[in-house]
């Protein structure tokens, strides 16, 4: 699941949301994973709202979770194809990597 | 082709028009410390358009305000005095070289890419002891002279495109081979034509290779912030290529790449937040 800001015009009831929404006081309104409702859309663009942040994706089975697995390392080895050899180089290549994996869970 | 000399793309850089005036203004003002929030408010509040592009800013979910912002008074205490400055001056600078009709340029994917480095370089520099602000302009212009290339020497650069896509190598690389020179030289004429503070040209102009030092400068910023965002695919083209680091600048920032991990969530938020508000700038 990636969290990604929308236009809230965009917005529609059953979309998941990415983020906490908090209060003044930092208490949680509405949980990430919780989801948008048509009431609630009204209530962010009464506030003046214009974005709002969704998870979009579905969780995924195995089989297609190794395939995006698959799918990241190729990518970053693509991005990373003329990086240096040097050890910071080697490190951000795993770091990068490890964040994008973690991502995937 | 005979591709242009240096001093011709100089030439073009002196025709182009100065910023507009609330620019100028803003950089004036942000570097001297005296200034006040009026003066600064009444800057930006000359222009209406941009006025409702800072307040879209300040309302934004990023910044999570309690209550609606309603003036560019209230936007600058919320933000910050300098913040506000470096995203009016982001929204005027996303507005200035209008699209081309290129079709092997993707303008929008070069603004993706130059506002995150902006906001890598603003995080690096707060972690470093420098101006962070300095760091966010000099992130968001550190590629200005790509611009000038495209709309003064259109069918020169296509040529330099189209060497890229075929030898797949940096843009700067294929520059060099046609032109003799490459963007970060052109983008230190155009931040020096526009009149931006010393330490902005000089980032500008090393951010492909900053210079040995024996202190962190906004260079190592903007360069190891070109790296990362280039690593973080901000960008979003297929053909984006991680450049090797700078040993030095990657030394003198004191960086562990572990570290910066924990960062790349909060920059993609920001990242996703700050293009949308400039999408149609």
């Amino acid at each position: 699941m990636t969290p990604r800001f929308i236009p809230l015009d965009n917005a529609r009831a059953g979309m998941r949301l990415g983020i906490d929404i908090c209060d003044a006081r930092g208490a949680v309104l509405l949980a990430a994973g919780g989801e948008l409702t048509e009431p609630l859309i009204v209530a962010l663009r009464r506030r003046g709202i214009e974005q709002v942040c969704v998870a979009t994706g579905e969780p995924l089975d195995a089989e297609a979770l190794a395939a995006r697995r698959e799918a990241t390392r190729l990518r970053i080895a693509h991005l990373f194809r003329r990086a240096g050899k040097a050890d910071a180089d080697r490190r951000l290549y795993e770091a990068v990597l490890d964040y994008r994996l973690e991502q995937l869970e | 082709m005979t591709p242009p000399s240096l001093d011709e793309v100089l030439a073009d850089i002196r025709r182009l028009p100065s910023l507009p005036d609330v620019v100028s203004e803003l950089i004036a003002i942000l570097e001297n410390e005296s200034a006040n929030i009026e003066q600064l408010a009444e800057g930006i509040a000359k222009d209406l358009s941009l006025a409702a592009r800072a307040l879209r800013v300040a309302n934004s979910p990023f910044y999570a305000a309690q209550n609606r912002v309603a003036s560019i008074h209230d936007a600058i205490v919320i933000l910050g005095f300098r913040a506000v400055g470096s995203l009016v001056t982001a929204a005027l600078l996303t507005g200035y070289f209008p699209p081309t009709s290129n079709t092997r340029f993707d303008h929008a994917a070069f603004w993706r890419h130059s506002i995150g480095v902006a906001l890598y370089a603003r995080i690096l520099a707060r972690h470093a002891g420098l101006d962070p602000e300095a760091a966010f302009t000099a992130g968001l212009l550190h590629d200005i002279g790509v611009l000038v290339l495209l709309s003064a020497r259109a069918r020169d650069f296509e040529e330099v495109l189209a060497l890229r896509e075929r030898s797949d190598c940096e843009l700067a690389q294929a520059e060099r081979e046609l032109f003799g020179f490459d963007h970060a030289r052109v983008g230190e004429a155009l931040a020096l034509h526009w009149r931006f503070p010393p330490d902005i040209v000089h980032a500008v102009a090393m951010h492909l290779a900053p210079a040995d030092a024996t202190r962190a400068s906004l260079g190592d910023v903007t360069h190891v912030a070109n790296v990362l965002a280039n690593a973080l695919d901000l960008a979003g083209r297929p053909d984006t290529l991680v450049s090797p680091l700078d040993p030095g600048a990657w030394r003198r920032l004191g960086l562990d790449a572990q570290d910066l991990k924990g960062l790349f969530g909060d920059i993609e938020r920001e990242h996703a937040c700050y293009c949308a508000l400039l999408r149609d700038a």
